[in-house]
């Protein structure tokens, strides 16, 4: 194809798509707002998958019919919808979305927990179940982020600051799970980190990920 | 005639242009995460790339996709399905856009649109491999 047939065949598909359909999503939903979430809520059904299938838990939604996303992170607010992880009847765990964590930094200096830097954000946080507020570090027993986006050396200095705020470097030691994402860990605590991403790329970041317990997955959504 | 580096930057402003008048937000979020370190022929396809990253995301079968993968794993209490995925907003984000909540269920249907994207891109694509197979040559 030459520049002006796929100039041609772009804008008419711009014009076909937009001409008849009128408001962009745009002016339904704010993109700023919604980039990435349903990316995460998917990534969110693909942990489930896992947890299920592989490790032989029960995944229940609490608290209502729907997954409730937030567009900003903040503390374990018990009156929204979180899934409860149960093994043998008995609640063993909790996965909530956009939460915090305070810091093993915190932890360690001592502080009130109410700093900006003693506390981050995680897409998705498996804790001990009955946390409230921000869960300490070693409450975490896996967090995953998800990236439907471009994947760059950025993104990877964020979660390796991530796993430092989770966990010392140690030998490797027992997760909580059998198998899946991993049966053991080079960190205590010993807490499992994922990298979910749309982007290939993310698989060139792999070699720091297995020194310090960060698994990155490529992950498409479609 | 193969694309040449040009007709690669030419190609990038067509779709900007495009963007400026039907989806400015949109335009404005890739913009911000485009790869500029990229030569002009990868910087191309990096952008369709992210184009149809952000359209499949804000699209129905996205979150039907989304719902579909999340009912098969979780039950609910009361032996429903999971009905929706929504986003609660910050207080900010209430202030600006006026609204408690968004709910992804209301996307619209874009699979024709996205599929023809995905499809112009494979061939630029295809296009832009016999370009480095003759350059080979």
């Amino acid at each position: 194809m030459t520049k002006k047939q796929i100039r041609d065949r772009i804008t008419k598909a711009f014009q076909q798509y937009f001409g008849s359909s009128g408001r962009p999503v745009s002016s339904l939903l704010p993109t700023i707002v919604t980039a990435g979430k349903l990316y995460e809520a998917y990534i969110l059904g693909i942990v489930a998958e896992h947890l299920t299938r592989d490790e032989g838990y029960n995944l229940t939604l609490k608290n209502g019919n729907q997954i409730a996303l937030k567009s900003s992170p903040g503390p374990i607010n018990r009156s929204y919808p979180m899934i409860e992880v149960r093994r043998s009847g008995s609640c063993v765990a909790e996965i909530w979305t956009d939460v915090e964590f305070l810091s093993l930094s915190a932890s360690r200096s001592g502080g009130t927990g109410m700093n900006r830097g003693d506390y981050h954000e995680l897409d998705i946080m498996m804790v001990d179940a009955g946390q409230n507020g921000r869960p300490a570090h070693d409450r975490v027993w896996l967090g995953v982020e998800c990236k439907n986006t471009g994947y760059n050396k950025g993104l990877l200095k964020e979660i390796l600051g991530v796993r430092r705020e989770l966990s010392y470097l140690q030998d490797p030691k027992s997760t909580r799970f059998r198998r899946w994402p991993r049966s053991s860990v080079p960190a205590d605590p010993n807490s499992c980190l994922l990298v979910y991403a749309t982007d290939k790329a993310v698989l060139e970041y792999q070699d720091p990920g297995q020194v310090f317990g960060i698994d990155f997955i490529h992950q498409d959504f479609q | 005639m193969p694309l040449s580096n040009d007709d690669c930057v030419d190609l990038v402003r067509s779709l900007q242009t495009l963007l400026r008048e039907y989806e400015p937000e949109i335009l404005g979020y890739i913009e911000e995460r485009a790869r500029r370190d990229l030569s002009p022929p990868r910087y191309l396809l990096s952008y369709l790339d992210q184009l149809l990253e952000m359209f499949e995301e804000h699209s129905r079968a996205g979150g039907d996709r989304t719902l579909r993968q999340l009912n098969q794993y979780i039950r609910t209490e009361n032996g429903d399905p999971i009905n929706r995925v929504s986003i609660v907003l910050s207080e900010t984000d209430r202030e600006i856009y006026g609204r408690e909540s968004v709910d992804l269920s209301l996307l619209p249907e874009r699979r024709g649109f996205i599929d023809e994207l995905r499809a112009i891109r494979d061939n630029i694509r295809n296009e832009l491999d016999l370009n480095r197979e003759r350059e080979r040559e």
